[in-house]
């Protein structure tokens, strides 16, 4: 059953939104890759737990307005090939390109980032979202400024691990 | 009968390829653009039945695109589906005073996609392939 919206009365209710953040997260990913993939996900865990031994590829989408923060969804790389051609319609023995990967995780994150933000809506406050932007190495540290609180949830579909790390700031604190 | 021509404006080849692969059992050709641009230039030489638009793209966002194909007195009356990640009342009343047609989101079922499609311009279901 999709869990209600959150509709906040003013950005100091902001905090608001960690206290049901795993839910909204569950809700939004789980229902992003079987619309855009029709792949099933288990619930998360909470930390973010992935292979170090594999490069991986992280897609990153900002929120900025009545909600300020930064999703970030990171796959094992070989997996991210695997996403591209479920998304693509391609077979196992076409080529894949480096831009169509890139092209899958961001907009995976984007529509990730898109579900989210209507949760945490403010009304009449816009809040727009960033172009995605996709990083990718063997072993990548995302830092947050002062002030951001980091949560990181672990999904599974097939054992191969999708890590979604949520980056909220708070409005007083950001000054 | 005349093929109706549908373009796809959007920044994302993986959302082209799900939106084409969703018409493709229906009668239809498919016109794509990498964004608002290079939309408007191809609205403009092939003048399509209808617009299916991204609202968050590089060079010209969706918003933007749209307040040009409504401006433009040959383009006007093409019906504009806003296709979004977002899924924000504010922004689909804004965007429906702007003149698009219908909004839908992302992460809504791509057959919903082909219904809109089919009730705006009347798509013909391909003749199914004849087992030999």
């Amino acid at each position: 059953m999709p869990i209600p919206k959150l509709y906040l009365k003013s950005s100091m209710d902001v905090n608001l939104l960690t206290d049901n953040l795993q839910s909204y997260i569950d809700d939004t990913v789980i229902s992003v890759f079987d619309t855009m993939l029709g792949m099933e996900l288990s619930p998360s865990v909470p930390g973010a737990f992935f292979r170090v031994t594999e490069p991986q590829l992280i897609g990153m989408v900002g929120l900025a307005g009545s909600v300020t923060a930064l999703v970030c969804l990171r796959v094992p790389e070989s997996f991210s090939h695997r996403l591209t051609r479920a998304m693509m319609g391609l077979a196992e023995e076409e080529a894949l390109s480096e831009p169509d990967i890139n092209d899958v995780i961001g907009e995976l994150a984007n529509i990730t980032a898109g579900k989210l933000k209507s949760c945490f809506r403010i009304a009449d406050q816009p809040c727009n979202l960033s172009l995605p932007t996709i990083i990718r190495g063997h072993t990548i540290e995302v830092e947050s400024v002062s002030g951001a609180k980091r949560h990181s949830y672990t999904f599974l579909h097939e054992n191969e691990p999708i890590v979604v790390e949520f980056y909220s700031y708070n409005q007083e604190e950001k000054g | 009968m005349k093929t109706p021509k549908i373009l796809l404006i959007d920044d994302s080849k993986a959302t082209r390829a799900i939106v084409a692969k969703t018409l493709a059992s229906h009668e239809c050709e498919i016109l794509e653009a990498a964004n608002g641009a290079l939309g408007l230039e191809a609205a403009r030489a092939h003048r399509p039945d209808l617009i299916i638009l991204d609202m968050t793209m590089p060079v010209m966002d969706g918003a933007e695109t749209l307040r040009a194909l409504k401006t433009a007195s040959e383009l006007r009356p093409i019906p504009v589906i806003m296709l979004t990640a977002n899924s924000n009342p504010e922004e689909k009343e804004q965007m429906k005073t702007l003149g698009a047609t219908d909004y839908i989101t992302k992460t809504q079922k791509p057959r919903l996609i082909l219904e809109c499609v089919i009730s705006l311009i009347g798509l013909q279901a391909k003749p199914a392939a004849i087992a030999v």
